[in-house]
């Protein structure tokens, strides 16, 4: 490993529709967006791409436009530039947050949510809560656009459900609906978001008593891709969400669905053992969340 | 500063022991620093190192044959040439584990993942590193060596054939009478098994170097950032036939090495073969990967069947354990670690019957070398562990137990059981300092109200001793027949034509500021402004100024380096002093220097600057007063007063210095997930007269700092193939800003007797964090489960298996009562 | 550009300076910086985006030199810690706190950290503890336990009238 790259051609088109057409028609050639995780796959010599066609400066994938249930966020849209849109902290705020975790200040202002949901490390931090918030991903290729959920987008390790001369385009954030809220609490390695072992995402609609109506619960780094405790959000429909409501629907979730991974940060039983802590974890700041819009 | 000026007086305090602006940081602050990777030569070639993908494996053949032929591509060298052009470097060891066989590639087998197996050298760094991709090795894994137990085992792989077995070298330390010891003991605590894990302190600046050859003169000009340069031309000479005197070592600013960078000579060597097998300079770039992988790591040890007499109040009688250090695949600086740590026999503390039996053995691993705080702050870790565990085994106090068994003030200078003498130091009230700045009485106090919560409070203590400048006389310990014993550092200090004052040491700092308070000392001597005092950046031997010491390790530099130029600047004072009395036939001693003239004192009139005292000298020698022998350009060694050490007992003082630093932490376990987070942090330290405070306290947060990281985060690990899984920053998690908490400090200053100036070596911090955080985890888990915190490295995952442990499990720690 | 290349003709300006240079697309921003430039003062200390020693500021946003291809910053302006200090040598109020909090020991860091630094000042004037930490984590330093940066950088937050 070195700063030193193999042999690659570039091409920076001027529109999309210029870079819909070189991805179908280029060989072996790979979108290059902020480049926070392909530029050290470069580095790596593993894999990679031949031609790089640069679509960072794309003007059509920077627009954040706020539709009637829903956000269209570019799918070129910096971490920085999302931490400090007034539409996306209005109507879903806890990305604001999550993106304002990632990695540091250098990140961030390269990195893109395109990047880091087509990268679909596990240890990311967006695929887990745009899965719980039931995001959609527009993808266009040489036959035109597709809408894919979110629970169909992340397939496996670095595997999206984007086809070859695919590309995504755009996220469709659902707003926050009223009486909800969202929860992120990853266990990251040494505290610094660079790298999480385990990160729980959920979101919660309550009732207007109070009780839960609506509730998404999901973790990576448990999995191959994030996966959606369902047995436990049935546990806690229709309760109050106390914290003995809580130890019973936890108490339901299905260990057979967790296959982690055993590497150097973490071992699986570890994994294991943490899902029901960073979920749960999740959960309470959703509440938390899904409370205080109450009180708004 | 202030210099107060009465009439013809001028009354200053010494530059020495203020906090003044360092002279170095102007250029750093404006990236004008020039390290090895900024050097560029005129045709310069760049070599890019093929490494093996294995941790043990044969090398059955290598094809560089399409690399060759690759464009760009200027030569290659294999493992095969390297054995006809290199003898294999210099063993510390005796026989037999001499006979290990080191080159600077691989030769027959590799032995460690990222050891170089074939240099590639091209026009561009790019071509190089292209050119390697199509270099063709083929090799035969081999089963893999990863722990030192391991190592021991007779049926296991042996790494170096001729040797016969993993051992580097086996000694058995024994001082006192430990048997007696424990036949007077109420009580023996037996702890099975302590591990001190693998981690690096892994300099942000990799190694570099840039080799030219002049074939006319026979001469390499080596560019380069290691740190003891003198040592690698030990090492490269003779193994490369070259005179010492043709290896021109040129350091100049060095990003970091804490040790890390004395074993880069093997990289040196591959370019020094190259430079002159294609006659240009060749220029090596080693990537933080690289660094990871075959760079340098620190000591991993492991001490088994540690036995400690006590008796029932507390008082520590002695320690017997056995000790495996695993120095990875090739000795290089080892096996002096086998006897290092034993500058700090029992640490901190009064008990002196001390039994190691001691085995350094090779590993599958990457090389070891030294590393902030080298082979004491095991050995350290290992003596605080105990006393924690002792502590709590029988219901003591943790402070009231360190300061019973602590070396007293009054006892100072202090005889240790081999022989070492302690110089200076107050170890309870450093530890008082350290607990004040934690709020030790308001956490226990909470630990307390919180007991059941379910909230876990710790607080740890971590004592140490920073030894400093060795006596290399201690290596005759590991092997009889080494010529090696004392220590020194040479200084030049002089004129330049235009009296300019011009200060050279053999040095190699790394941040310690060696420039400012070299010109502080000279300042206070000649009369000057530090600003007025030039001090050369980095090591040179051009400059003729080196011993075969030479080099900044060990904290030694306030010692040795500065003792250094205070001798040259007081033998430059006495020549302008005797130079100026001669002009103005007044004594040398009605001579004084100020504001850079020399005066007769109480004479304004009589004063000649430093300018016109150059100019005699260097341009206009026919008026040198009669009979005077002046050169205005003054050389001083400084060598502290030791002797050799008495080898069969294994005894003999193998140190000049003796800083103390107190740690002290609390910190909060998070009981569901085994995270530990740092709620306060303090470190006293005493390092005895300051000369610079704010930078004595810089190395403090340092040393903090990399311990703090190395406790919880960081940890260089290898799979039971000798893969190694954390080769780079994103497995190797480098302490970051957010990980570590405000650092509080202070400092009492004990003098050393025996420094020239009253400072002492200090820098290594002894690792005084893995200490302290242990120790607080100790105390954790004591209101859980009493898991015994048995490794150095702790990270989340390992903390939360400790809270979790069975009660009934073996905990590894055993309390005998002695019915003797 | 709309065909693919290997090398280009890229412009940028680096610390007020323009240059015009042909670079392979390969080349990474800190190599295109130090050695098509010369340029040494911004410094790599890894091969993972990790250490941050190159960062720079890019179109006023810090950014790793070793995380962008040099062709990715055509038409770009660059501020590398060269420029950082006035014409006239006199040191920038970072530069200056730096060394007045002995907030740096080797310096080899520091060229990455006071490019981080500025740009944590320049988006956030009067950042607390926790807001200097999390702005500077992207930049790894061995040597100072990064207790003398951030208070390097608390002296100028604490300021009312921030320049930077």
């Amino acid at each position: 490993m070195a700063l030193l790259l193999r042999e690659l051609e570039y091409v920076r088109p001027d529109s999309l529709e210029d870079a819909v057409r070189l991805l179908s028609e280029l060989p072996d050639a790979g979108l290059l967006a902020g480049g926070q995780s392909l530029i050290n796959v470069l580095k790596m010599r593993i894999g990679g791409y031949s031609t790089l066609i640069d679509i960072s400066r794309l003007r059509e994938l920077k627009a954040i436009e706020v539709g009637e249930k829903s956000l269209r966020v570019g799918a070129g849209v910096t971490y920085d530039e999302l931490m400090h849109s007034m539409e996306v902290s209005l109507h879903r705020p806890t990305l604001v947050d999550v993106v304002g975790r990632i990695a540091d200040p250098q990140v961030r202002n390269r990195g893109t949510l395109g990047g880091n949901c087509c990268y679909n490390d596990p240890t990311c931090h967006l695929p887990p809560i745009l899965t719980a918030i039931g995001t959609v991903f527009e993808a266009r290729g040489s036959h035109g656009t597709r809408m894919i959920p979110a629970s169909e987008f992340f397939v496996s390790y670095y595997q999206t459900s984007l086809g070859p001369g695919e590309m995504l385009v755009a996220l469709h954030v659902p707003k926050l609906k009223s009486r909800s809220g969202d929860g992120f609490v990853p266990l990251s390695v040494g505290g610094t978001d660079v790298l999480n072992i385990i990160a729980g995402a959920a979101t919660v609609t309550l009732a207007e008593e109070g009780g839960i109506e609506e509730v998404v619960i999901v973790v990576t780094g448990a999995s191959e891709r994030p996966i959606r405790l369902e047995s436990v959000e049935e546990g806690l429909k229709g309760t109050a969400g106390q914290p003995d409501d809580a130890d019973r629907a936890f108490s339901l979730l299905d260990l057979a669905l967790l296959d982690p991974p055993d590497d150097v940060h973490a071992s699986a039983e570890y994994r294991r053992d943490m899902v029901p802590v960073f979920t749960r974890r999740a959960l309470e700041q959703a509440m938390k969340n899904a409370r205080r819009g109450i009180h708004d | 500063m202030s210099q107060t000026l009465t009439e013809d007086k001028v009354s200053i305090k010494t530059w020495s022991g203020q906090s003044i602006p360092r002279k170095e940081d102007g250029r750093l602050v404006k990236g004008q620093g020039r390290f090895a990777d900024d050097i560029r030569r005129h045709h310069e070639a760049h070599v890019y190192l093929l490494r093996s993908p294995y941790g043990h494996a044969r090398i059955r053949a290598v094809d560089v044959s399409a690399a060759e032929a690759a464009p760009g591509v200027i030569a290659t060298l294999t493992g095969a040439e390297v054995h006809f052009l290199q003898k294999p470097f210099m063993q510390i060891a005796p026989l037999p584990g001499g006979y290990i066989e080191d080159y600077c590639l691989a030769v027959d087998k590799v032995r460690f993942m990222g050891e170089p197996v074939v240099a590639v050298l091209a026009e561009t760094a790019e071509a190089a590193r292209d050119a390697a991709d199509l270099v063709e090795v083929d090799y035969e894994p081999l089963p893999a060596l990863i722990t030192g137990e391991d190592a021991l085992k007779d049926d296991g792989p042996v790494l170096h054939g001729k040797v016969g077995s993993n051992v580097v070298w086996h000694g058995l330390y024994d001082w006192g009478s430990i048997d007696e010891a424990k036949r007077k003991a109420d009580k023996i605590v037996k702890i099975d098994r302590l591990h001190f894990h693998r981690f690096t302190s892994t300099p942000i600046e990799c190694n570099a170097a840039v080799v030219e050859y002049y074939p006319g003169s026979e001469e390499y000009t080596i560019w380069c950032n290691n740190t003891m340069p003198q040592f690698a031309a030990m090492f490269m000479g003779p193994a490369l036939g070259i005179p010492t005197d043709r290896m021109h070592f040129i350091t100049q600013d060095i990003g970091g090495s804490f040790g890390n960078k004395i074993t880069n000579y093997v990289y040196i060597a591959i370019c020094a073969i190259l430079a002159k097998k294609s006659g240009r300079p060749v220029r090596w770039t080693e990537y933080r990967t690289d660094h990871i992988l075959g760079g340098s790591h620190g000591n991993e040890r492991t001490f088994l069947d540690i036995e400690v007499p006590v008796k029932n109040d507390g008082t520590i009688l002695g320690i017997d354990a056995r000790a495996i250090d695993d120095c990875g695949a090739y000795p290089r600086y080892e096996p002096l670690g086998s006897v290092i740590w034993s500058q700090v026999v029992p640490g901190a503390y009064q008990f002196r019957n001390v039994r190691v039996d001691y085995t350094q053995v090779v590993t599958n691993k990457c090389p070891v070398g030294p590393n902030r705080g080298y082979s004491r702050l095991q050995h350290l870790w290992m003596l605080e562990r105990v006393i924690d565990i002792v502590a709590h085994e029988l219901n003591l106090d943790a402070v009231a137990i360190r300061k019973q068994n602590y070396i007293q003030p009054e006892q100072m200078p202090y005889e240790t059981p081999n022989g070492c003498v302690y110089d200076s130091g107050d170890y309870p009230r450093c530890l008082d300092l350290a607990l004040d700045l934690i709020h030790y009485d308001h956490w226990r106090q909470r630990q307390r109200e919180l007991s059941g919560t379910g909230k876990l409070i710790g607080i740890g203590i971590g004592s140490t001793l920073d030894s400093g400048t060795n006596n290399f006389g201690q290596a005759r310990i590991i092997n009889h027949d080494l010529p090696f014993s004392g220590n020194g550092e040479v200084s030049n200090v002089k004129l330049d034509l235009y009296g300019e004052v011009v200060v050279t040491i053999g040095t190699t700092p790394q941040g310690q500021g060696h420039e400012t308070t070299a010109a502080q000392v000279v300042a206070d001597l000649l009369g000057l402004h530090p600003d007025q005092v030039r001090v050369l950046i980095g090591h040179d031997n051009g400059r003729n100024v080196y011993t075969g010491f030479s080099g900044t390790y060990a904290s030694q530099f306030a010692v040795t380096g500065l003792g250094a130029v205070r001798g040259a600047a007081l033998k430059l004072k006495n020549e302008i002093e005797l130079l100026a009395a001669g002009i103005f036939g007044a004594a040398p001693d009605a001579i004084e220097l100020v504001d850079g003239t020399a005066r007769v004192k109480g004479k304004a009139e009589m004063a000649i600057p430093f300018i016109g005292l150059a100019n005699i000298v260097f341009a206009n020698n026919a008026t040198i007063p009669d009979g005077l022998d002046v050169s205005l350009n003054c050389t001083y060694t400084y060598r502290p007063s030791f002797k050799i050490p008495d080898v069969e007992r294994k005894f003999g003082n193998l140190t000049l210095t003796y800083a103390t630093q107190i740690h002290a932490c609390v910190i909060e376990v998070d009981e569901a997930t085994g995270e530990t987070k740092i709620l306060e942090y303090g470190a006293a330290d005493d390092s005895g007269t300051l000369i610079h405070p704010q930078i004595v306290e810089g190395q403090v947060h340092g040393a903090a700092g990399l311990g703090i990281g190395a406790a919880l985060y960081e940890a260089l690990e290898y799979d039971a193939e000798g893969q190694m899984i954390s080769p780079n920053f994103y497995a190797y998690k480098a302490v970051t800003a957010v990980d570590v908490p405000m650092i509080k400090t202070a400092a009492i200053e004990s003098p050393s007797p025996f420094s020239p100036n009253g400072a002492k070596g200090m820098g290594e911090g002894g690792g005084a964090p893995l200490h302290a955080i242990c120790s607080a985890l100790q105390d954790v888990m004591y209101q859980r489960t009493r898991a015994i915190v048995s490794d150095s490295y702790n990270p989340a995952e390992r903390v939360y298996r400790l809270l979790r442990q069975s009660e009934t499990a073996n905990r590894g720690v055993h309390v005998i009562e002695n019915r003797a | 550009m709309t065909e693919p290349a290997k090398s280009k003709t890229i412009r940028v300006t680096v610390d007020g300076i323009e240059y015009t240079r042909d670079v392979e697309a390969r080349t990474l921003l800190v190599r295109f910086i130090r050695e098509a430039l010369n340029h040494t003062g911004t410094h790599f200390g890894c091969d993972t985006g990790h250490c941050g020693s190159c960062s720079v500021i890019v179109d006023g946003k810090v950014v790793k030199s070793c995380m962008v291809l040099a062709v990715q910053a055509d038409g770009a302006d660059i501020e590398t810690v060269e420029g950082l200090a006035n014409p006239d040598g006199s040191l920038h109020p970072i530069q200056q706190a730096f060394s007045q909090y002995h907030a740096l020991q080797c310096g080899f860091c520091t060229p990455g950290v006071l490019m981080a630094a500025k740009y944590l000042l320049e988006t956030n004037p009067h950042p607390n503890e926790e807001e200097i930490r999390r702005g500077i984590k992207g930049n790894l330093c061995r040597c100072t336990g990064y207790v003398n940066i951030v208070r390097a950088i608390q002296s100028l937050a604490n300021e009312e009238e921030v320049r930077v």
